[in-house]
């Protein structure tokens, strides 16, 4: 093989860097850094919006790597979350172990968890797929309301905050924090798997299992993987959440959630790790518009009240979702790249 | 089409920009006159979702009354304000809703449900928040209490329906002891009812032949192998810890059906009349339902004070459209806002600060108001924090097609049967 | 092994049927370390399902297949990748949602040695890998002239670029064994013969055996070494081109109908 020295291996280095530039690198740098100053000037209901936002992206990465990348659908996130949430309970109520050391462990945990509700998917594929996914959101969630001696059942438990010396996640700007480094290092590591061995063999499975196959990848080990390190995803948002409430109970996590997250890859655009984050971060924040607009207008028409303006405005919400299934397929993520598109090629296209 | 993507793309910016600038945009905080105190009371409770026929009646109620101690001048120099959150019934916007009330300067916050008052109580524990809930669980009461109640822990309104079915029930004539069995939907409200049952029944077995409970998954609406099942059994009196829409089916399931046993339910799950009965039709008379004693004591002051404060707010249309004076809840956000009043006034005339949450919970727990018939004077035990422990049970009757309930008996204090 | 080392691939006696259809029965034959082999028929001779059954996609009943002496008869699709038996399909199967580059990247996977663990870190391991093997793929894309399309998505390329990119993925493998079924099918003059051109580059650049599958009699006839006829899944001859050109059962059954 011929070598070429110097300069030649920099630009692949460079080619396959998420920021390939300079001022990309300084432009996220300032993004980030003005994030950080959100818990000085921010009130609680923002922050602790936020914070929820930190636990939906964590969780929709996780299912963009099972379902966006790798092809297998699931439908059982907000469950998997739930292992997650009671690892941290079990472990720190029950046995005491530390908050902190709780963290990989509910991934991890999590993680294995998954691997056996995904196992169906070597012999089966898609609706059947997404049927015995659906499985598991039941079969966790009824499990987790009758291990009653470990998880309190249906009344669920208190979970205590992540503490070191005087820092409590109790508080919702220390959790900011918290949430804010788990959500670069999750995106960090959710695009790093996207662009290396793994989520290439990930992506061959979903566009072409049988090329995947016959070009050295063992269906079965890669499927399996994607599910160990989606609901790994899935266990950290479930600690996040434990952080996030303090107090978790079974009926918190519906087929409803692992719905929306579903549909939070497919609005964000599905194989894309910034579209999974894009995604949820619009969703969430739709609905945050929504009680803000119905508020205000509910002080604009008194008359009408503002139950009326609630009510419509979960209307407008579906509607939006809706329209953007018809309208944009490849969802928010190929829209973003059309846009940065349209102003570099503005005035002159080459 | 270069143009329509450039505008689809701004507007999409603009869209995850403007929370950002509303986020810095500090909330216009109001200027009372000097001499005016302002309590402002939190209302978290679902507005749209599955039990918003609850939600908005409870908030229309609370409204009225705190604008009528203000019309009656009852607490001079106070005025009143009112926060609300909506969280559709969906538990994971309810600690974002805290908050976000939090944030608005809430000095109280009234809720309803259980999970909602569990879900704020770190939180509240910690910021040192008083919660005024409907009805609440073991978790909710435990030292330190934060939240409290009007209804007692669900477990015992189980307990004194049993209770009732053992002083009622004809041994001589019958010369046996009456089939007695619960169905619960499979979440904490169930579990909790189940519990209750269980352990009154099986403490009296020479009273009651206890058959055990039917737990079915949460948004079962199908009852056709439970009333079977509990058929099958023969059972006379069945409890169902269930809300109103199951509620209903397993009541038409069993008219339907012929089968003989009676359902009973409780107030905390079976309060939206108008929407049951536009559900149930007819299929709904003759179901008995537990509440705190004293509810709906015909023509007492208490109703007229509801008929009257009810009227004088709001317009006739909203009265016929909304229901409210068929629905229990706008009581029972009448009865919190008395609940307001006698906190802040306590505040005032021990020379404390009404605004003061911790002030406020101290008065909570000396709370002992007088509802007027509207409700039963309630007192807080201190220890439980579980609010009033007695309550009546009641058989809905259907007048000119119109659902209302009848007492059937005296109150029945709950905590006797525990040691 | 006794076996001749001159033999690449050993394929001795199989058969395989489909219900009542017998797409191949008792064919045998031997690939040397150095040639082009030709496979033609008609079509339904079961040229693709000998392919198929190389690479362990299909699963003979009867007969074994021996892979530099190593029976690979029973062994799953990836572990034949893994040693070194790489193919094209004739109705392109490429990955269509990443980019050409990434569809020769993704057939380093059975080279390539990172975990997820080293993925998820990208710095260190993962990042030199990466770059180490975007070095063998791009001498790839150099090989076959597709440097234009290196960063489009390949669902969206025309049908002969696909080819090519489906040519570079198999042989981004780094096979010491390419099969090819019918990589010309479907394609102009010209395009054959960029495409013949590309075959006998990689034959003589990449030093191993070839098995293609071809229709168009000139071009088979011009790069093979030697060729193998299948008639209803048997096997009626084999020989040089000028062999078969001369055979006169295939002939009347092949070449004559054409
Ligand atoms: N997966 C399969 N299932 C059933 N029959 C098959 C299958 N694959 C191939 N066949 C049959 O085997 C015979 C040989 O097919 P094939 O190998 O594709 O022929 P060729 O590639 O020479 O045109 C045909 O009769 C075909 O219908
Ligand atoms: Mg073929």
């Amino acid at each position: 093989m011929a070598m070429i020295p110097g300069d030649f291996s920099q630009s692949y280095e460079r080619d396959i860097a998420i920021f390939r530039t300079k001022t990309q690198w300084v432009v996220m740098v300032i993004g980030l850094a003005i994030m950080l100053t959100f818990p000085l000037f921010m009130s609680n209901y923002w922050l602790s919006l936020f914070n929820f936002i930190f636990v939906t992206v964590i969780a929709v990465l996780g299912l963009h790597l099972v379902t966006g990348l790798c092809g297998q659908i699931s439908l059982g996130q907000s469950a998997l979350m739930c292992v997650g949430a009671y690892t941290v309970g079990v472990l720190s109520v029950k046995f005491g172990i530390s908050v902190w050391a709780c963290l990989p462990l509910a991934g991890l945990v999590t993680g294995l968890i998954g691997m056996i509700f995904g196992a169906p998917a070597l012999r089966v594929k898609e609706f059947y797929l997404a049927m015995s996914t659906l499985a598991a959101q039941f079969i966790i969630v009824w499990v987790v309301s009758h291990l009653e001696e470990w998880t309190g059942g249906q009344l669920g438990m208190y979970v205590p905050p992540a503490t070191i010396g005087g820092f409590s996640s109790a508080s919702p700007s220390n959790l900011f924090y918290i949430g804010f480094i788990l959500t670069i290092v999750m995106i960090a590591v959710a695009k790093n798997i996207q662009r290396t061995r793994v989520g290439r063999a990930f992506i061959a499975i979903r566009d072409n299992d049988i090329a995947a196959e016959v070009m050295g990848i063992n269906l079965f080990r890669y499927k399996l993987l994607a599910f160990f390190i989606g609901c790994f995803f899935a266990g950290i948002a479930g600690w996040m959440w434990a952080m996030y409430l303090q107090n978790i109970n079974p009926s918190q996590f519906t087929l409803k959630e692992s719905l929306w997250m579903l549909g939070m890859v497919i609005v964000g655009g599905m194989g894309s790790t910034t579209g999974a984050v894009m995604g949820a971060v619009f969703v969430r924040g739709l609905d945050m518009i929504a009680d803000y607009a119905s508020a205000w207008a509910g002080t604009v028409f008194p008359t009408i009240g503002e139950q009326a303006f609630t009510a419509f405005s979960l209307i407008i919400f579906g509607l939006v979702i809706v329209i953007f299934l018809i309208y944009e397929p490849r969802g928010l993520y190929h829209r973003w790249e059309l846009f940065k598109a349209s102003y570099r090629l503005h005035p002159y296209a080459y | 089409m270069k143009n329509r993507i450039k505008l689809v793309g701004l507007v999409l910016v603009c869209l995850l920009v403007l929370p950002l600038l509303l986020a810095c945009a500090k909330a216009p905080s109001a200027t009372p006159a000097a001499t005016e105190k302002v309590i402002t009371v939190g209302y978290l409770n679902d507005l749209s979702g599955a039990i918003s026929c609850c939600g908005i009646a409870d908030q229309v109620g609370l409204k009225n009354y705190l604008q009528y101690i203000q019309d009656e001048k009852r607490i001079p120099g106070v005025k009143f304000d009112v926060v609300s959150w909506d969280d559709r019934y969906d538990v994971s916007r309810v600690a974002a809703g805290y908050r976000y009330l939090l944030d608005k300067g809430v000095n109280l916050i009234v809720t309803m449900a259980v999970h909602q008052s569990e879900t704020m109580r770190p939180m509240a524990v910690a910021d040192k928040m008083l919660i005024l809930g409907y009805n609440t669980s073991e978790l909710n009461i435990a030292d330190p209490i934060w939240c409290f109640t009007q209804q007692p822990l669900t477990e015992n309104a189980n307990a004194s329906f049993f209770n009732w079915v053992t002083q009622n029930w004809d041994y001589q004539k019958t010369g046996r002891k009456p089939v007695v069995a619960e169905i619960n939907w499979d979440n904490s409200m169930g579990k909790a009812g189940a519990k209750g049952a269980e352990a009154y029944c099986k403490s009296l077995p020479d009273k009651l032949d206890w058959k055990g409970t039917i737990v079915v998954p949460p948004g079962t609406m199908d009852f056709s192998q439970p009333a079977l099942q509990l058929n099958q059994w023969g059972c006379d009196y069945v409890f169902s810890t269930m809300v109103n829409g199951p509620t209903t089916n397993l009541m038409k399931e069993k008219n339907a059906r012929g089968y003989k046993f009676q359902v009973c339910t409780g107030g905390w799950g079976f309060v939206c009349f108008k929407q049951s009965k536009d559900v149930g039709g007819k299929d709904i008379d003759g179901l008995y339902w537990i509440s705190a004693e004293g509810w709906h004591t015909d023509g007492t002051a208490g109703l007229k004070l509801a008929d009257t404060i009810c009227r004088r707010y709001n317009s006739a249309s909203d009265i016929e459209k909304l229901g409210y004076l068929e629905n229990i809840c706008y009581n029972f956000g009448l009865v919190f806002g008395m609940e307001v009043e006698f906190l802040v006034k306590g505040a005032i005339s021990a020379g404390l600060d009404p605004t003061n949450s911790e002030v406020l919970r101290g008065q909570a727990t000396k709370m002992k108001i007088d509802p007027q018939g509207l409700y039963p004077p309630m007192t807080w035990s201190n220890a439980k924090g579980s609010g009033v422990d007695k309550l009546r049970m009641y058989q809905i009757k259907l007048v000119n097609g119109v659902p209302e309930p009848a007492l059937i008996t005296d109150w029945f204090d709950v905590t006797k049967y525990k040691k | 092994m006794e076996k001749s080392d001159n033999v690449k691939l050993k394929i001795e006696n199989i058969s395989l049927r489909f219900g009542g259809v017998q797409a191949l029965s008792g064919v045998s034959l031997d690939l040397r370390e150095r040639e082009i082999l030709g496979v033609i028929g008609p079509n339904g001779a079961g040229k693709t399902s000998l392919i198929n059954s190389i690479s362990g996609f299909y699963r003979p009943q009867e007969g074994d297949i021996y892979f530099e002496g190593k029976k690979i008869t029973r062994l799953a699709p990836d572990k034949i990748a893994e040693l070194g038996i790489s193919r094209t399909f004739q109705q392109i199967e490429l990955y269509t949602g990443l980019t050409a580059l990434d569809n020769l990247m993704a057939a380093r996977h059975v080279r390539m040695h990172t975990n997820f663990l080293d993925g998820a870190i990208f710095l260190g391991r993962a990042q030199r890998e990466e770059v180490q093997h975007r070095r063998v793929v791009e001498d790839i894309i150099d090989l076959l002239e597709i440097e234009g399309i290196r960063k489009k998505v390949v669902g969206a390329l025309p049908y002969g670029q696909r080819k090519r990119v489906e040519l570079g993925r198999a042989l981004a493998l780094e096979p010491k064994l390419l099969l090819l079924d019918e990589p010309m099918a479907g394609m102009n003059a010209e395009e054959k013969e960029d495409m013949a051109r590309f075959i006998l580059d990689v034959y003589d650049e990449k030093n191993i055996p070839i098995i293609l599958i071809e229709h168009d009699m000139g071009v088979v006839m011009d790069i093979c070494d030697r060729l193998v006829v299948l008639e209803f899944g048997r096997k009626i001859a084999e020989g040089t081109p000028d062999e078969i050109k001369m055979n006169q059962q295939v002939v009347k059954a092949y070449l004559g109908g054409d």
